[in-house]
């Protein structure tokens, strides 16, 4: 009791250490709590499926494959048991009468529930998708479209005309799946009414868009039948045979939350994010511990009369230990019940950094306690022993002489702090990068217009087309509407094709006659007569050819196909990506629009699109629809860069506030020793001035070592991370020179605090013989 | 001649403590002449290291008047004071307070440092010094290798570098034995014929007597 009564008065007497060491403690361990809380997350995508170790999905370069692959492996393949194929599709949905819905649905087997362990609120998993007319809703869609009355047996249309039944509820997909959240599943059967098509899409060997995933036999190894399959791929499948794709894998469940690969209705995350996390978890925790220990045996001086009259009356080495590390098991449990409250006020502003839901509540349990209790103690302990070990070494007859003086040469203490400024001296100029970058992205001239331009989802028949862009000509300040297939902020859709004996790529844009208008383009026309098959190229479509200035037509696979114009180049993907040859057909009476893009004056804006609004919902019939400026699609590209920033941006934040403590705890410990020199200096003539320099002077070599350090470390970084984006900003050097002198200045305040201290201190005091 | 150096007129000095004043210096009123060589006597607590301070204008007073060298020091600035005692005075202390990671060369030299002498000039003033004080083989140790009376020998001497007009010593003796106590005292001495003013602290009668004239101290007065 009396030992924990005299650390009490301690912390009491000296409050600053007591709040700078409890508070590194505190905000440290948030981090690494909601990190863990993260990272484990994350880990654990997938883990729920009864089937988890036999569910494998087939891969080659990407995990495109048709539809009949699937049923053909399952009979040649005795290692499978079942299989289920995932092809995704959006539109409306609507019980008669009611409002049009936007719903995302995904395409598949009448084996999906069996497979996976998604949990049916109502139907049975063998039963629920059997027949092509029958539709499982998810739990939030089913009250979206019926309320709170039971919708099983019930009718619901999707795109107006494709009538299905409900015969199952889905709970909603968990976000810790590798599926994106889906509003309704269909039997794969039903895209052929749903797409209009004159054969099943199950019997299409030419389409080669959908995802399949195997359940694998028990204690079979179904991977290893992957070069067997390969060369059969390549004797008699198309897509292997024409060298479109050349490897087969079967990718385990667990790995496919990290697989780069998209599928149908798949999310993912970077495994470079969750170890680049986890490695920052540990480097918080390793600052955290040291900035304790060198706070710690900062104070410990001001500790030794105590430790020396507890050496005279009798206590021993071992007591000591023991006491400073109770101590310091004392303060960490503080700091975790803090670091705990704070965990929970902060985890919202976590979840839109990191895009999750880490859903903390779900985390209490005993197995979770018994961790952290021993990680406690296990921080406790590391954490106090050092300072054990230097406090309880003091010779007491030196401390009550008044002899005793606590060496300068903490060699650890130096390269810690050089340590911890390296490491914010690198974040500083990383986030300052990405950050220069994002804006950079943003701020580029794209070669369109993306100011004042709203578009919406085409949501009717081809055949009222002219109706609704009349209609929508109309609304005052809109000054031009162009309806179009694909667009600039979709990339186009790919097209190969043989020209001239050689394969080329090209995205393919189908855009009205105001296209050009509405965007911007500049567009120079050819003497071409028109013809509805002409086509307008960009110019590194026509170089990509090999024509010359004044082209006329190519030839696609054998069709000689008139070229009306040729495009200036403009950005028409995320700017990872460089331009390519791009070629823009013209939208036909007959061909379908997806886009409805409005080029609005600027003048009273919002009034302009809501009259958009209510003129396009009576146009579309009661639908559920979007308006969307063309800017904040562009700029919500580089978000997922702007949260890495973000993210980086914090640690930043922490890694200064952790080495501000650091060296203060540093200059504490560093002026209290050379309190006697100053004093003597003092005497002898020096000024504050001098002093001041004198003091600081070794803490400004040390943030100059980090400085040196950092540079390479976040150059090559960054650099690396640049090597992803076609257009990168300049890594100019004055941002790490503007990196290290913030370090610098923030260092020199702090030091300075303490050392100003010192410095006006009266050298009388220091002077006096104790 | 003879000039006055420094003049105290009933100078005050206390603390409070527990709504009492306890006075550490009372009404004390002192002239010194230049060339003097001045001993304060009295017991532990008498207020003799508290002069010292006030005259080396290293601790303030709360009542009284101060003249060093005709200027006031109680009405001057902390900067001005300090360029006064800057190149008047040098202080020697019982416990030496030498600089532990400075050599002998580098603790002598420090002084000059502050006062802005050219290096080839410190140079020759501390050689002048390690020479006179025949300490030029130790120039270059640190202090924690040399005696207690080698160091205080290098205290004195770095009191003397800047060649104050007056030195001020807190028991300077205290720390040694009585043979190292002699040389310091015969240094003093030495200097003091030179013209050099020196008022020390001290406990010992025999190194009083090294003084021209006594003064006694009791509870922050002259008696």
């Amino acid at each position: 009791m009396i030992e924990i009564k005299t650390y009490l008065r301690h912390l009491l007497k000296n409050k600053l250490y007591t709040v700078v060491t409890i508070l590194g403690f505190v905000i440290s361990l948030t981090f690494i709590l909601l990190l863990s809380v993260y990272i484990q997350n994350e880990l654990k995508v997938d883990d729920f499926h009864v089937n988890k170790e036999r569910i494998y999905r087939l891969e080659n370069e990407s995990v495109d494959f048709s539809p009949p692959i699937a049923p053909e492996l399952k009979n040649s393949i005795p290692e499978i048991e079942d299989f289920t194929r995932t092809l995704e599709g959006d539109g409306r949905i609507m019980v008669s009468g009611g409002q049009k819905l936007k719903i995302d649905y995904l395409g598949v087997d009448a084996s999906f529930f069996n497979i996976f362990s998604f949990p049916l609120l109502k139907g049975i998993p063998e039963e629920v998708l059997q027949t092509a007319n029958s539709i499982v809703l998810s739990k939030s869609m089913a009250i979206k479209l019926f309320g709170s009355g039971d919708a099983i047996g019930k009718t619901v249309f999707i795109n107006t005309t494709n009538k299905f039944m409900v015969t199952g509820i889905m709970e909603d997909f968990p976000s810790n799946t590798h599926f994106v959240e889906q509003d309704a599943l269909v039997n794969m059967k039903a895209f052929k009414d749903l797409w209009g098509l004159q054969k099943s899409l199950l019997e299409e060997y030419g389409f080669a868009s959908i995802s399949i995933y195997f359940l694998a036999k028990a204690n079979s190894n179904l991977p290893a039948k992957a070069p067997e399959i390969l060369s059969k791929f390549k004797k008699d499948y198309w897509l292997y045979k024409e060298g479109w794709a050349s490897i087969v894998e079967f990718t385990p469940l667990k790995e496919l939350y990290f697989s780069s690969k998209t599928g149908n209705g798949t999310q993912s995350n970077s495994k470079t994010l969750i170890v680049i996390l986890s490695i920052i978890v540990l480097l918080i925790l390793f600052l955290a511990i040291g900035n304790y220990v060198n706070l710690t045996i900062a104070q410990a001086t001001f500790r030794g009369k105590e430790v020396a009259i507890k050496k005279l009356v009798g206590s021993s080495k071992k007591q000591l230990y023991f006491q400073f590390i109770r101590e310091s098991v004392w303060l960490c449990l503080t700091a975790v019940l803090l670091a705990l409250v704070l965990s929970k006020l902060t985890e919202p502003i976590f979840d839109k950094l990191l895009n999750t839901q880490l859903n903390l509540n779900d985390k209490i349990s005993f197995a979770n306690l018994v961790v952290c209790i021993v990680i406690l103690a296990l921080i406790g302990v590391l954490s106090g022993i050092l300072p054990a070990i230097k406090i309880a070494s003091f010779k007491p007859i030196e401390v009550v002489k008044g002899t005793f003086r606590t060496k300068a040469k903490s060699v650890y203490g130096k390269v810690f702090i050089t340590f911890q400024y390296t490491v914010a001296i690198a974040l500083l100029a990383c986030s300052w990068i990405i950050l220069k970058q994002t804006d950079f992205l943003r701020n580029k001239d794209l070669g369109f217009q993306k100011n004042n331009i709203v578009y919406l989802e085409y949501l009717s028949g081809t055949d009222k087309k002219n109706t609704i862009k009349n209609a929508l000509l109309k609304i005052p300040f809109v000054q031009d509407v162009s309806l179009t297939w694909q667009s600039p902020l979709t990339g186009g859709s790919n097209q190969t094709f043989d020209y001239n004996g050689k394969s080329v790529s090209f995205q393919e844009f189908a855009v009205d006659s105001s296209f050009f208008n509405v965007f911007d383009i500049k567009m120079k026309s050819t003497e071409v007569a028109y013809s509805d098959k002409g086509v307008y190229l960009n110019e590194t479509a026509i170089k990509e050819l090999g024509l010359t200035n004044n082209p006329v037509s190519f030839k696609m696979e054998d069709e000689e196909i008139p070229i009306l114009g040729v495009v200036k180049d403009f950005n028409f993907k995320e700017l990872r990506n460089k331009i390519g040859p791009l070629m823009i057909k013209q939208q036909q009476a007959n061909s379908y629009a997806e886009y409805v893009f409005l080029k609005i004056s600027g003048a009273n804006t919002l009034g302009t699109v809501n009259k958009i609004k209510t003129t396009y919902s009576d146009l579309v019939g009661n639908a559920e629809f979007e308006l969307r400026f063309v800017d904040d699609t562009i700029n919500q590209w580089y978000e997922k860069d702007e949260r890495t920033g973000k993210i980086i941006g914090s640690f930043t934040l922490l890694s200064f506030i952790i080495s501000a403590m650091g060296i203060l705890a540093m200059s504490t410990f560093y002026m209290q020793q050379r309190k006697k020199e100053i004093g003597i200096r003092k005497v002898n003539g020096a000024t504050i001035g001098q002093i001041l320099s004198l003091l600081n002077k070794d803490f400004v070599k040390w943030v100059g070592l980090a400085f040196i350090i950092a540079i390479p470390i976040s150059w090559y970084a960054m650099d690396k991370w640049l090597e992803s984006f076609a257009y990168k900003t300049t890594v100019s050097w004055w941002i790490f020179a503007l990196a290290g002198i913030t370090a610098l200045i923030i260092a020199l305040l702090t030091v300075s605090w303490q050392s100003f201290r010192a410095a006006v201190a009266n050298p009388v005091e220091a002077l006096k013989d104790e | 001649m003879i000039t006055m150096l420094l003049q105290l007129n009933n100078i005050f000095k206390w603390v409070n403590s527990g709504g009492q004043r306890i006075f550490l210096l009372k009404d004390l009123s002192l002239k010194v002449e230049e060339g003097e060589f001045i001993s304060v006597m009295g017991p532990s607590g008498s207020g003799k290291s508290t002069l010292l301070n006030v005259i080396g204008m290293l601790d303030n007073f709360d009542e009284g008047e101060y003249d060093f060298l005709h200027e006031s020091v109680h009405t001057l600035k902390e900067k001005h004071l300090a360029t006064l005692y800057k190149q008047y005075i040098g202080f020697v202390f019982q416990a030496y307070h030498l600089i532990d990671e400075l050599t002998v060369y580098e603790n002598l030299e420090m002084p000059l440092l502050y006062k802005k002498i050219s290096g080839s000039e410190r140079k020759a003033l501390v050689a002048d010094m390690l020479d006179r004080f025949n300490i030029v083989g130790k120039q270059k140790l640190f202090p924690t290798q040399l005696s207690g009376g080698q160091q205080q020998l290098v205290g004195v001497a770095r009191a003397l570098i800047t060649s104050p007009k007056l030195i001020l010593a807190d028991e300077p003796t205290g720390n040694l034995n009585s043979k190292q106590g002699e040389e310091i005292m015969e240094i003093f001495k030495q200097l003091n014929d030179e013209g050099v003013t020196i008022i020390q602290a001290t406990h010992s009668e025999k190194n009083a007597a090294y003084g021209s004239r006594i003064i006694n101290l009791l509870d922050g007065r002259m008696v």
